[in-house]
């Protein structure tokens, strides 16, 4: 049996060479952009951004504020209490922050509904026919995904000795596949990225207000997902609390990039949510419909697609 | 005394390649591609099966590139970003060739997944020659995360954002591959 990393070993050392058709073609492409300047920005003399806030007065005003609340860093930026008590999100997120938390702590099951929304350039969207159904207890997980109305699959991550045991089953092609790994589905866990960001709420960017949201008054709060891990400015999460359950109504993550369509972007709504469902027994269970075959959903695809000689 | 490891020299060396070639220095490119040509010509022949298409995407992926001086933001590795360029590119170009009903990666073309033919043989020693072999058999979305995470050392995060699915879909795809690649690969020395 190789070793994985041996097999590592002998990928990295796959090597092609360039060929002197590409050299030329490319190194003729760099050299009509020098001659097309056009086509390429020129140098600049000085930072675009010194130029930009110079240039206009009301990003100069912004870029004071900037710099003012970066000299007092480290000020919440939620400014009052809440004077009846009742709005408890304008008083500082340090004291309802860990109700929050202490309120999901106490959840003992949730299932919500997630979807994907596209966002053309024209801001025009569509709802993808895909979308997830979520169950989460405290040490199982399970994942419907449908297309439109027709379950396509459904995704078992159970406790399996020490480790994990993933579970699949796929309607639409009839199999299934099962393996046993190290770790969680913490990944996937919906309390677990609740908990997430609502460690980051002192840094929130803006307080959206009261709205109804599936019925229940909410406050919403949107944040910059710059502020956790490397990502984009243009990345934005909001995240819907009820008024008076304090626990998350609907999440969004507005902005994300959709590969291959520059212009496009993707929002992944989380809504529905149903805290501590009277869920069936074996909700958790996982299963095999009978006839269905074993086998990895990417070798059954590429079996099938592949025309018998 | 204190010294860079090897990989923040390197990032380093990129940064300032991409400084330079946002302010419009073209030398700065052919730097750029003369860095990682090979390493993308490489991934877009294992990913395409064959190597005139693979260099038709390395050069499609610079013209964009090209296109992008002045206004390129570099968030993580530039090989990183580069190489799912290129990814996307094969992607499309596998879609596209299936669309039109011609021969597809995954599918019987035995121009390129002849591991005799002299192209090949002149290119790859035994070892390496068993291994292009092996890769073509795995299913592409499999091949194209083992090559982007072990080729071109992307991490599984940023695999799993380039293809838009979870990171336990992409380490499934990676752990899945390794496992087939080792039974082929063993099959072949038992042979």
């Amino acid at each position: 049996m190789r070793p994985a990393d041996k097999i590592n070993e002998l990928i990295k050392n796959l090597k092609l060479k360039a060929s002197a058709d590409l050299d030329k073609r490319v190194h003729d492409d760099i050299s009509r952009a020098l001659v097309e300047p056009q086509k390429t920005n020129p140098a600049y003399s000085r930072p675009i951004v010194w130029r930009t806030i110079t240039k206009t007065r009301t990003v100069k005003f912004a870029a004071a504020a900037v710099v003012v609340l970066a000299v007092v860093g480290g000020m919440t930026f939620w400014p009052g209490r809440g004077s009846d008590g009742k709005k408890w999100w304008l008083a500082p997120s340090s004291a309802w922050g860990q109700e929050i938390l202490a309120a999901l702590d106490a959840v003992k099951g949730v299932t919500c509904r997630e979807q994907t929304v596209l966002v053309y350039s024209d801001g025009s969207e569509h709802t993808s026919m895909t979308w997830d159904i979520f169950y989460v207890s405290h040490d199982s997980y399970r994942r419907d995904i449908y297309d439109g109305d027709v379950l396509r699959e459904i995704q078992w991550y159970v406790p399996d000795g020490d480790g994990t045991l993933h579970h699949s089953i796929r309607f639409d092609l009839g199999s299934y596949y099962t393996h046993s790994g190290q770790g969680s589905f913490g990944n996937y866990d919906p309390v677990e990225r609740m908990r997430s960001k609502v460690r980051l709420l002192d840094k929130a960017d803006k307080l959206l207000g009261i709205e109804v949201v599936d019925g229940r008054e909410c406050v919403g709060f949107e944040i910059s997902a710059s502020k956790y891990g490397n990502n984009p400015e243009q990345w934005i999460d909001r995240i819907w609390f009820d008024v008076e359950t304090k626990l998350p109504v609907r999440i969004e993550q507005r902005g994300r990039s959709f590969t291959g369509q520059s212009e496009t972007t993707r929002t992944t709504v989380e809504d529905q949510f149903d805290y501590n469902p009277d869920l069936p027994a074996d909700t958790f269970v996982p299963r095999t419909p009978e006839g269905f075959v074993f086998g990895h959903p990417d070798d059954i695809r590429a079996g099938r697609e592949t025309p018998q000689k | 005394m204190f010294r860079l490891s090897e990989s923040s020299f390197s990032m380093l060396k990129d940064k300032r390649l991409v400084w330079k070639f946002n302010r419009g220095d073209l030398d700065a490119l052919r730097g750029i591609y003369e860095r990682y040509k090979d390493d993308l010509v490489t991934l877009a022949a294992v990913l395409l099966t064959d190597v005139s298409s693979a260099e038709d995407v390395v050069h499609d992926v610079f013209v964009s590139f090209i296109r992008s001086s002045g206004k390129f933001r570099l968030t993580g590795s530039l090989k990183g970003y580069l190489a799912t360029c290129v990814a996307n590119n094969a992607r499309n170009r596998n879609k596209a060739k299936r669309r039109s009903g011609g021969p597809v990666l995954d599918e019987a073309n035995p121009a390129a997944a002849d591991s005799t033919s002299p192209e090949r043989r002149a290119i790859f020693g035994e070892e390496l020659r068993q291994l292009s072999r092996a890769l073509e058999q795995l299913p592409y979305e499999q091949r194209e995360v083992l090559l982007l995470h072990s080729h071109s050392g992307m991490k599984f995060r940023a695999i799993a954002k380039q293809q838009s699915v979870s990171i336990n879909t992409v380490q499934g795809r990676y752990r899945y591959a390794l496992d087939k690649l080792r039974s082929m690969l063993d099959g072949e020395v038992k042979k």
